[in-house]
């Protein structure tokens, strides 16, 4: 090392240059989110200082030790909750990194300048701002966590705390040669989930190829969703417990801030409109009524064996069509429109694009399409890796844009449309696309498939391997722009909640992944039937009648139309509409369904009673055969498909909707 | 066979200043980490006589550096030196309590560094 300190040389002058500009960067990004600053962005901003401080202090520069020095302890302050980010600071830190610019391009000069604006730094610090009462001393954390945590680690945990969020601690292991990159990834994917504040290695034994981390991670969403972030690796998740606060009073504060607080999960609870309750209410008040009848019975000694039976199976009637009523009642209970999931979409696109560093504009339709509470909960997870995807790997960096002539903000829309019992969300970018040929050369890299196969490949097989685990966990780095990291999970996700997810993408176009889902997941009733032999499910929402057919009514307009209790409605087979062999002629049962005010009848050749279904979408396969809303299994590993009676009334009855003509 | 240095230090001028000085002395070797991350994969590579850390790191704290090696079996005995900026007296003091031998300050004096080196490398 040169002994002459007048002249730094090169390494420290650009070193001190890539610092001073990195930290310019910062600044601008912290500017602009000035009201709540990103954890993140304040601690690379005062590490910046902190090191050009460290930098010029080790190469003999005095001067631009000590503004460095100013600066970092503003900085320190922002970054410790201690000052406020304000405009007037920000200018005097953004003076300072032009001027850290030029003296370390040119030693010696701005001298002056260089000590006025350290005391101006200077003078901006503040005695310190009341903080109340110390909310760390309530967290049950163990002791050898808490003598590793930096001043600055328990000031993020004490942040965790106030905002009303957990502190959770995680145990993994990784092996010593991908540790690292597995925790860049855990860190990537906990990105609008939670934060992760400290990562603490000890040894697994004396093992020297395996390491244990105890991450803490601050969070607001439950347990489900930070699961979801760890990918599938064990984990021994568990809250930190936090002692009870003693003073009176304090309970309300809290809970208000919770309120308040952007808490970036959707909440657990429901509201629900209190006539719904009442409702609720008065069908057990009901099913009460049938009970003390059922009760009655059991005196009812005058009665005949027979008449007593008739009358038990009437109160049975009575219990299930009140069961029936009360299941309708809390399915409609637990909708919720899916505003409250678009509207956290939005906050997190802002918070991820200025992360990111890019311009993001997310646009949505469908807000008010109504789902099932649970689902909108389940949904959050996925979603959020999808609009990272997106925003991290899909759209593409604002200069980038330009010179392929795009919009220099990159667009998403977030879109969810009702069909029949199946919700569709639809997430497209207008970025680069995925890369189908890099992703088929990555498919024979990992051995996903071989080369002929590949080659062979359409756009159905490689959507495939883009959702496959070996596919994604085996590349940090982005094989297509960045697209198939964590996929397999997404996709799993979405199975478990009985949906279906695809991927469309053209590349330098954009790419829409779109998920398939079915309204609710509680159970829907349907009615077996029998066609050709075949067993099909009717949702008895939409089951009118089912009568004995007779006669084979007659032709209007090219549809037969037979007279049914009064009203002429069109009458179709479902052995024809589906293109099976008639086994009995004409059919033994005619099933009336309708929605709204269209009717129809269904000819079909055995009813095989009730059963409660849960179903599932097809695969995109079979997603396209029309009159079919998805299967459903009915025990015994049987499987059923379930008539989506919406598309056969728009099947059947193409033109004018009404087509019931009073008899 | 020289003694080996391990530094830990994520700036890169700050990280080769330590290293030219701690060259300088006849019998030792460094071995330079940008990170704690890469401190962790080079520990189990060499045995190291010493090792000088930095407490601001990006990925792992030097904190959490200085209680994994205390923890481990295999690392135990290995002396630690923090380096610290001034004024970081709390980050300081956790760093001594988990077992760092001594604490150096930033700037770093050339000679008082070395001769630290040679305390702890018995090499006075």
């Amino acid at each position: 090392m040169s002994s002459d300190r007048a002249r730094p040389p090169a390494e420290f002058s650009s070193e001190a240059v890539e610092t001073a500009e990195a930290l310019g960067r910062n600044l601008l990004i912290l500017e602009k989110c000035a009201a709540d600053p990103d954890p993140e962005v304040l601690n690379s901003v005062f590490r910046q200082a902190h090191s050009l401080k460290g930098l010029a202090a080790t190469f003999g520069q005095k001067r631009l030790a000590e503004l460095a020095h100013a600066a970092e302890d503003l900085l320190d302050r922002f970054r410790l909750g201690k000052a406020r980010v304000t405009p007037a600071r920000l200018d005097l830190l953004l003076e300072a990194v032009e001027l850290f610019q030029r003296l370390a391009e040119e030693p010696g000069s701005a001298v002056d300048e260089a000590q006025a604006l350290a005391a101006r730094l200077s003078s901006m610090d503040e005695g310190p701002e009341r903080m109340g009462e110390d909310p760390l001393e309530r967290l049950e954390l163990a002791p050898q966590m808490r003598r590793v945590l930096t001043e600055f680690e328990e000031h993020r945990l004490r942040e965790t705390l106030r905002r009303g969020e957990l502190v959770w601690a995680a145990r993994v292991e990784y092996p010593l040669e991908t540790f690292d990159r597995e925790l860049e990834q855990l860190k990537a994917r906990l990105r609008g989930v939670g934060e992760l504040v400290s990562t603490l290695p000890g040894p697994v034994g004396d093992r020297l190829d395996v390491l244990s981390f105890v991450l803490l991670v601050g969070s607001g969403a439950g347990e489900p969703g930070l699961r979801f972030a760890f990918g599938g690796v064990p984990v021994d998740l568990r809250p930190v417990p936090v002692r009870k606060e003693r003073r009176a009073g304090a309970e309300t504060e809290g809970a208000g801030r919770l309120e308040g607080a952007e808490s970036g999960t959707v909440a657990r609870t429901l509201r629900v409109d209190i006539a719904r309750l009442d409702a609720l209410m008065d069908d057990v008040g009901e099913l009460r009524l049938i009970g003390e009848a059922i009760r009655g019975l059991s005196d009812a000694r005058e009665l005949s064996p027979r008449a007593w039976t008739a009358e038990l199976l009437r109160e049975h009637r009575r219990l299930v069509r009140r069961l029936d009523i009360l299941q309708d009642r809390l399915l409609q209970a637990r909708m919720v429109p899916l505003r409250l999931l678009f509207d956290r979409m939005q906050r997190l696109v802002r918070r991820m694009a200025r992360e990111a560093g890019k311009e993001v504009v997310l646009e949505t339709s469908g807000a008010e399409v109504q789902i099932d509470k649970r689902l909108v909960e389940e949904l959050s997870d996925p979603l959020v890796h999808l609009v990272r995807n997106a925003i991290d790997h899909g759209i593409e960096p604002a200069g980038l844009r330009e010179g392929r002539g795009k919009a220099r903000a990159g667009r998403i829309l977030l879109s969810a449309e009702q069909l029949g019992a199946r919700v569709v969300l639809a997430l497209t970018d207008d970025g680069g696309g995925v890369d189908w040929a890099r992703v088929r050369e990555v498919a024979i890299q990992r051995g996903l498939l071989d080369e002929e196969r590949a080659r062979a490949a359409g756009d159905r097989e490689l959507q495939a391997v883009l959702f496959s685990p070996g596919f994604s966990t085996a590349s940090a780095v982005s094989p297509m722009s960045g697209r198939g990291v964590g996929l397999d999970v997404v996709k799993t996700n979405i199975a478990g909640l009985s949906g279906v997810i695809d991927v469309e993408s053209r590349p330098g176009e954009g790419t829409t992944f779109r998920v398939t889902l079915p309204v609710t997941l509680a159970t829907v009733r349907g009615l077996l039937v029998g066609v050709s032999g075949r067993v099909y499910a009717v949702p008895l929402s939409s089951v009118l009648d089912v009568l004995a057919h007779d006669g084979e009514g007659t032709m209007e307009n090219g549809r037969r139309v037979l007279s049914v209790r009064g009203r002429s409605i069109s009458v179709v087979s479902l052995a024809e509409t589906f293109g099976l062999p008639r086994r009995t002629e004409g059919g033994v049962y005619l099933v009336v369904v309708g929605v709204a005010e269209r009717r129809l009848g269904l000819v079909v050749d055995a009813l095989h009673g009730q059963r409660d279904l849960v179903t599932q979408a097809l695969g995109p396969r079979l997603g396209q055969v029309p009159g079919i809303s998805g299967a459903a299994e009915v025990g015994h590993h049987h499987t059923v498909l379930v008539l989506d009676v919406g598309a056969l009334l728009d099947e059947v009855l193409r033109g004018p909707p009404l087509l019931v003509a009073e008899a | 066979m020289g003694y080996k240095v391990l530094i830990v230090e994520d700036s890169t001028a700050s990280r080769e200043f330590i290293a030219a000085t701690i060259e300088q002395i006849e019998g030792a070797e460094v071995v330079c980490a940008g990170s704690g991350f890469d401190a962790l994969k080079l520990l189990p590579r060499f045995r190291f006589d010493l090792i000088i850390t930095d407490i601001n790191m990006p990925d792992i704290n030097g904190l959490e550096l200085i209680n994994f090696v205390k923890m481990n079996p295999n690392y135990r005995e290995t002396p630690l030196i923090i380096v610290t900026g001034e004024g970081r007296q709390h980050d300081r003091e956790r760093g001594i309590q988990l077992g760092a031998s001594e604490f150096l300050i930033k700037p770093l004096q050339p000679d008082h560094l070395a001769q630290l080196v040679r305390r702890y490398l018995n090499l006075a």
